[in-house]
């Protein structure tokens, strides 16, 4: 603790003699924070964490690139082990860096209302994007083009890999929809749709190679004033046989209208067998193979992001302000925390890359 | 009976309390005899420091008042871009809902946001602009952490006819057009002004949040304004006196994308405002009344499209709000050095969005009190107010101050006020997220302000002044938007802002050369002393867009009315978050605008020829993070002038 709140102290002194001084560091494993920042503020970053050194970088982009990232920054992937896609929204880019220095590899790549990339082979990637209808773009990893589009449903989130299949949650964005589009990797083309709850938005593959999915429910209100809530679905864990889309299990976890501010996030833990997914009172833990849910937070507190390490199973949450930095803090697999530090404006999440 | 009139005129004269006013100096029979008659918010605050700002509407003409008080203030202004963009003001390191600006004595902040819009208010309409630096919550009611900025307009009773034309042309496709008609007597005058303006501002910058940094020209920037305000004054006689005002302004501005954005903007923001005003006033041997009514009605509709061939709009946001002002005040002077005064208020305020839960409808009621002694060199005010507001109780509000003149050359002055605000409409009723059970902020600030006269040599034309102000304000209750369960606003943090506004002005006549100039430099700390989540990464650090150090310098010089002017603004660093991230700070700024012109009187028309170049070094800034500021720009303005004074037959 002591080492990480020394390396934060040192980090934050960073470029005191310019305040944009460029950074020389090694970024190529760790963990990469996604600092979504305030909306019409262009103050998204990227802060990377070493886990084994108890160090936060923050503004990794910027201090390579003098520049800010960009507006909104929804998303970041890893990929092919050296590479790193920054997803910002609120700008309408894609900017696509080399993960050794953080500096960027090409010019951004426009994309309308870009949401979640995901590498599906060793020379593409899917990329979603669209506020009503929805699309997947499939990027040529090599030249960073994109190369095909395929129509999906509104809105569409994250996506998850299985074999040479891509889930895709529709989530409805700006509109309503409730369905999983299932694409072909060779073929990029959709080859099925399965209904689940409504607005579905993360999912995650349990070590039973099962898709559970996380969907925050609808809520309605009355187009006339005073504009009163008429109704709202609930918010629904689902458990779903990716070959067939039916559902195999499913439990309310609250309603439509708590989700206002809190995203409807899920992760697993490393071994696949212990499900933990955001509500606005704290992270919730449930069961894999004995799904129950429980009233009581696994770890209470108000939270932006919640992530797990694939390398040591800790669990990431993030806590955010949109007018100063937010603080990252971790937990081990039994719910103690072990570390925290400070990272950017309103982080959202974070990606991995292990050595 | 005359000599009753010219002392009580020349009390509400002496110690209007203008910075540098050498209203103290004039003897009587230089007092007109027919003047201004304060309101008691003006009468009992000289314990104040003001600053009146000169309106050199021939040099800036269509611009608005935030393009003005930027240049000739030292309030801190907030631009989000070029022309016709919102503009917030702010003074003494506080924010934007916190500096009450006021039309001849009525608010024009937003009851939806709390914030005036100063790209809604042509500077050229108004014939006074005064700054009341830490103006007192006794005095002002709600929103004056910062202070007031008074506007008014004035009649001026000697004018039988004058008509004042400018038309003006400059870069980026910018055009205005403005008329004033004034006509009247000593008995009644009649004005109005009418005004259009419009910028397509595709000017060029660089953009620094793309890679390469490439020049880039601002597109969907485009705005257009126009308004008329007509006044008409009576005087009565036997000291009444009936004014009476409409305003009606109409703005459409294009927002444009952020730097480093890659996608179009369709978003348009229209605002349509209606402001009306009727007064009466009193003047008795020993007394003066003030009874006015005000209507203002203010319509934003915000619209998006997610593409520009859409028929449809993607976001269609409109806010309607309605309000209905009314005040009365009376003084009693008990001697020529005891006055008492006292008044009432009582407004109706409405608003109507899709984002509020039905049609908002709020009532206040104020109860105030003041009370001025006057003793030899010592003025001493006080004052007490009470407000009453629907579900809240605001504390009682205080004030007192003190003016001492020493000598001839130095005034200083102190005081200490009690402040507060209540929470707006967006605040308590905007779904997502509002807070109907938020407390007004409220504290308490003060001032010890002095002004000396430095040199004064009216033979040689030689004239040097100097103020300094030190003040210290305190914020409790700061409401702002955070996440918790939901965004949403709640009393957040405590704030102490505290420093120095310091003014050197001076004129002198070099032969037929007449020169003048003066130079501001102002140093703020507002610091967030606590937050009541006792987030440890806010605590102690600036408050964000206030800079600490900020200063500006203009001159001028007049020859035969040839004039040539400069002017410069300088604004430190500025924190974009309130946590101080190094790498999210904007850098300092600084730019020089230039100006010359000619003045002829040619047969009765006096006209005006005006070139100025804004921006002459041609400097990218940002005042606020990812708007672009325009670059160096050309403006030409001709003006033309007739005007026919009262004589004496009249």
């Amino acid at each position: 603790m002591n080492a990480l709140l020394v390396a934060i102290s040192a980090t934050t002194f960073y470029g005191c003699d310019k305040d944009r001084e460029v950074l020389s560091g090694d970024y190529s494993h760790g963990v990469y924070i996604v600092n979504e920042g305030s909306f019409m503020a262009t103050n998204g970053s990227i802060s990377h964490f070493d886990p084994a050194a108890g160090m936060i970088t923050n503004g990794i982009f910027e201090a390579a690139n003098l520049r800010s990232p960009g507006d909104v920054i929804q998303s970041f992937a890893v990929v092919s082990d050296t590479s790193g896609y920054i997803i910002v929204n609120g700008s309408g880019k894609v900017e696509i860096v080399r993960l050794k220095d953080f500096k960027t590899i090409s010019e951004a790549v426009p994309v309308v209302y870009p949401r979640y990339f995901l590498q599906v082979s060793s020379d593409k990637g899917y990329l979603t994007s669209g506020s009503l209808q929805g699309w997947v773009y499939v990027f040529d990893l090599s030249s960073s083009d994109i190369e095909d589009s395929v129509m999906v449903g509104f809105g569409p989130e994250t996506m998850l890999k299985y074999g040479n299949l891509v889930y895709v949650a529709n989530s409805g964005g700006w509109s309503v929809d409730s369905t999983i589009s299932v694409l072909d990797v060779n073929s990029n083309q959709v080859t099925s749709t399965f209904y689940v709850a409504r607005v579905p938005v993360d999912m995650v593959m349990d070590s039973d190679e099962n898709i559970w999915v996380y969907s925050k429910g609808l809520a309605t209100y009355n187009t006339e004033p005073p504009y009163d809530l008429i109704s709202e679905t609930d918010a629904i864990l689902q458990k779903i046989d990716p070959a067939t889309g039916s559902t195999l299990w499913s439990q309310s976890v609250g309603k439509a209208g708590d989700y206002t501010a809190t995203p409807p996030k899920m992760a697993i833990s490393k071994e696949g067998d212990e499900i933990y997914y955001l509500r606005p009172d704290g992270v919730f833990s449930l069961s894999v193979q004995n799904p129950a849910v429980s009233l009581d937070a696994f770890i209470p507190g108000s939270y932006y992001g919640l992530e797990v390490n694939p390398g040591d199973g800790n669990i990431y949450l993030f806590e955010a302000s949109f007018t100063g930095n937010g603080t990252m803090k971790i937990f081990n697999s039994g719910g103690n925390q072990v570390q925290e530090g400070t990272v950017g404006i309103a982080p959202n999440g974070a990606a991995f890359n292990p050595e | 009976m005359l000599k009753s009139f010219s002392f009580l005129f020349s009390v509400a004269f002496l110690y209007a309390g203008n910075v540098f006013s050498q209203a103290d100096e004039l003897p009587l029979k230089h007092i007109p005899d027919v003047t201004i008659i304060k309101s008691n918010r003006d009468f009992f605050s000289d314990d104040y420091p003001r600053l009146s700002i000169a309106n050199v509407s021939e040099i800036y003409p269509q611009q608005n008042l935030g393009y003005l008080l930027e240049r000739e203030s030292g309030v801190l202004v907030k631009s989000y871009g070029g022309a016709g963009s919102l503009v917030s003001v702010s003074i003494h390191g506080t924010g934007s809902n916190h500096t009450q600006v006021n039309w001849n004595g009525f608010p024009l902040n937003s009851p939806t946001t709390g914030q005036a819009d100063l790209s809604l208010i042509p500077s050229g309409f108004m014939q006074s602009i005064e700054i009341i630096h830490g103006a007192s919550g006794a005095l002002y009611g709600s929103g004056t952490f910062g202070g007031s900025i008074n506007m008014g307009n004035e009649p001026d009773w000697n004018n039988r006819l004058a008509v004042d034309y400018s038309m003006s042309g400059g870069s980026f496709q910018a055009f205005g057009n403005n008329l004033i008609v004034k006509a009247g007597s000593r008995r009644i005058q009649y004005h109005a002004s009418v005004l259009s303006a419009k910028a397509d501002n595709d000017f060029p910058y660089r953009d620094y949040y793309r890679q390469s940094a490439p020049m880039t020209k601002a597109e969907h920037n485009s705005f257009r304004t126009w308004g008329i305000i007509q006044n008409i004054y009576l005087n009565a006689g036997k000291g009444n006196y009936i004014e009476a005002g409409l305003w009606h302004q109409h703005k459409v501005k294009e927002i444009p994308p952020l730097m480093g954005s890659y996608h179009e903007s369709n978003a348009v923001q229209k605002d349509s405002l209606f402001r009306s005003y009727l007064s009466y006033k009193k003047i008795g041997e020993k007394s003066a009344f003030v009874i006015r009514t005000a209507y203002f009605s203010d319509y934003l509709n915000y619209t998006d499209k997610l593409s520009r061939t859409d028929s449809g709009y993607s976001i269609n946001s409109k806010i309607d709000s309605r309000r209905m002002m009314n005040e009365a005040d009376y003084r009693y002077y008990f001697t020529s050095s005891l006055i008492l005064g006292g008044g009432i208020s009582c407004n109706l305020a409405t608003g109507r969005s899709e984002n509020y839960p039905g049609i908002i409808r709020e009532q206040d009621y104020a109860v105030f009190g003041n009370l001025k002694i006057l003793h030899n060199n010592w003025i001493v005010n006080s004052g007490i107010r009470k407000e009453f507001y629907d579900h809240i109780n605001p504390p009682l509000q205080y004030s007192l101050g003190i003016r001492y003149k020493a000598g001839n050359r130095l005034i200083l002055r102190t005081g200490i006020s009690s402040k507060f605000r209540k929470p707006t409409f967006n605040e308590k009723f905007w779904i997502p997220g509002g807070n109907p059970g938020l407390n007004p902020e409220k504290g308490w600030g003060g001032d010890i302000s002095s002004e000396w006269v430095a040199v004064d040599r009216p033979e040689k034309g030689l004239k040097v002044e100097a103020t300094v102000n030190l003040y210290f304000q305190h914020v409790d209750n700061w409401i702002q938007w955070v996440l918790y369960d939901s965004i949403t606003p709640v009393e957040y943090k405590e704030v102490h802002a505290s420093g120095i506004e310091s003014n050197v002005s001076f004129n002198f006549s070099a032969g037929m050369i007449r020169f003048e100039g003066n130079a501001g430099y102002s140093f703020n700390r507002s610091v967030i002393i606590e937050t009541y989540d006792r987030n440890p990464l806010f605590e102690g650090k600036q408050l964000m867009y206030v800079p600490k150090h900020s200063g500006r310098v203009n001159l001028k010089s007049e020859y035969k009315g040839l004039i040539l002017g400069a002017g410069g603004v300088l604004t430190g660093r500025r924190e974009t978050v309130e946590t101080e991230d190094k790498t999210l700070r904007l850098p300092p700024f600084a730019y020089i605008d230039l100006y010359t012109g000619i003045k002829r009187k040619i047969r009765k028309i006096n006209a005006g020829l005006y070139c100025r170049v804004d921006n002459l070094l041609n400097k990218q800034y940002e005042i606020m993070r990812s708007y672009p500021m325009a670059g160096r720009s050309y403006h030409l303005t001709l003006t033309l002038g007739l005007n026919n004074p009262v004589t004496e037959k009249n």
